[in-house]
């Protein structure tokens, strides 16, 4: 159940991703190019979060398989 | 012995061969995409009377990053420094120079060797593990057999899931920059002049940002899984084994240090 849970944030937070990426396109054609750094930093972030808890779920679901 | 000897030699030597091979195609590489963007604007502003250095200079930066990227065999450099330093030449470049790499073919032809540049840069910077196998190749006799630990059955689905996911993200900063029409109209309002060389530009940095964010936010992380599984038990014993009074504090440390963050957000945010 919670290597279910961990897969389902992973997945939500690398799709959400792209909110952040089309956020950062409309900033920098606002010419706000602070404004869409600081998104795409937050993009980084937030993908890197998703990778991580992906990785976890696998490591939960292989402790359980083991 | 004799024979251990043999294959460290041999290992050696094909490390060697390796090496060789990655500084001839991140030499190429790197001198193709600076030749695509800065070799016509260089010849121009030798051609003048008086060229201007400091202009030749930004120009040339790209290629000292990429020599010393080169030999120090440095992530950063290569993958970072030598891309940041196209920016000031790019901002410097006259309307002809940049008319013509804003050209479809152009864009196209850049973006195909940025994009084999950054593989072949990330793919060389540092040793890449394959599962269930260690970093440097050779089983360690202090590694035990039960620390490898194979995750082969769900792996593909698992990989195959996020890599999906990373290339619908570039559809969508790709649809975004070239078709979508909100992002069409603030550009038209924000660079009246030139609205569809500022979209090249957003694309060209979008397209590089993606890939910084697939190397090495996704592939990385991901290939790496066996040894990341190995970090992660040390860091869990570790912890285990960190005094009680220790991890409050270093709780009470990160929990006040994300409550700062969090009030100066707010306060910025009412303050400008």
């Amino acid at each position: 159940m919670r290597a279910l849970i961990y897969e389902i944030l992973g997945l939500i937070f690398v799709a959400s991703t792209m909110i952040f990426f089309y956020q950062c396109i409309m900033f920098l054609a606002e010419k706000d190019y602070i404004a869409g750094f600081a998104t795409l930093a937050i993009g980084f972030i937030v993908l890197r979060g998703g990778i991580e808890m992906g990785k976890m779920a696998l490591l939960l679901r292989r402790e359980r398989s083991a | 012995m004799h024979s251990n000897n043999l294959q460290i030699l041999g290992l050696g030597q094909s490390r060697a061969s390796q090496s060789g091979l990655w500084a001839l195609l991140i030499g190429g590489l790197g001198l193709s995409l600076w030749a695509q963007v800065f070799y016509v604007p260089l010849t121009d502003e030798l051609r003048f009377a008086e060229p201007s250095m400091l202009r030749m200079l930004t120009y040339l930066a790209p290629l000292a990053a990429l020599l010393v990227g080169g030999i120090l065999r440095a992530g950063f450099v290569t993958l970072l420094a030598f891309t940041v330093a196209f920016v000031p030449g790019i901002l410097w470049l006259s309307p002809s120079a940049l008319g013509a790499i804003e050209q479809p073919w152009s864009m196209v032809r850049i973006g195909v060797t940025l994009a084999a540049y950054v593989a072949t840069a990330a793919a060389g910077v540092g040793p890449t593990q394959t599962l269930g196998r260690r970093i440097d190749g050779a089983e360690s006799a202090v590694s035990k057999p039960e620390a490898t630990r194979r995750v082969d059955g769900v792996y593909p689905f698992y990989f195959a899931l996020r890599g999906l996911l990373l290339f619908g993200l570039l559809f969508v900063i790709q649809y975004a920059i070239f078709r979508d029409p909100v992002v069409a109209e603030k550009l038209a309002q924000s660079y009246p002049t030139r609205p569809e060389a500022a979209a090249t530009f957003i694309g060209i940095f979008s397209f590089f940002g993606w890939c910084v964010a697939a190397y090495s936010l996704f592939f990385v992380p991901l290939m790496n899984l066996e040894y990341a599984a190995r970090r992660l038990d040390r860091e869990v014993n570790a912890t285990l084994e960190t005094p009680g009074r220790t991890r409050r504090v270093r709780v009470a440390l990160w929990g006040g240090l994300a409550i700062l963050a969090s009030a100066t957000g707010l306060f910025l945010n009412f303050a400008i």
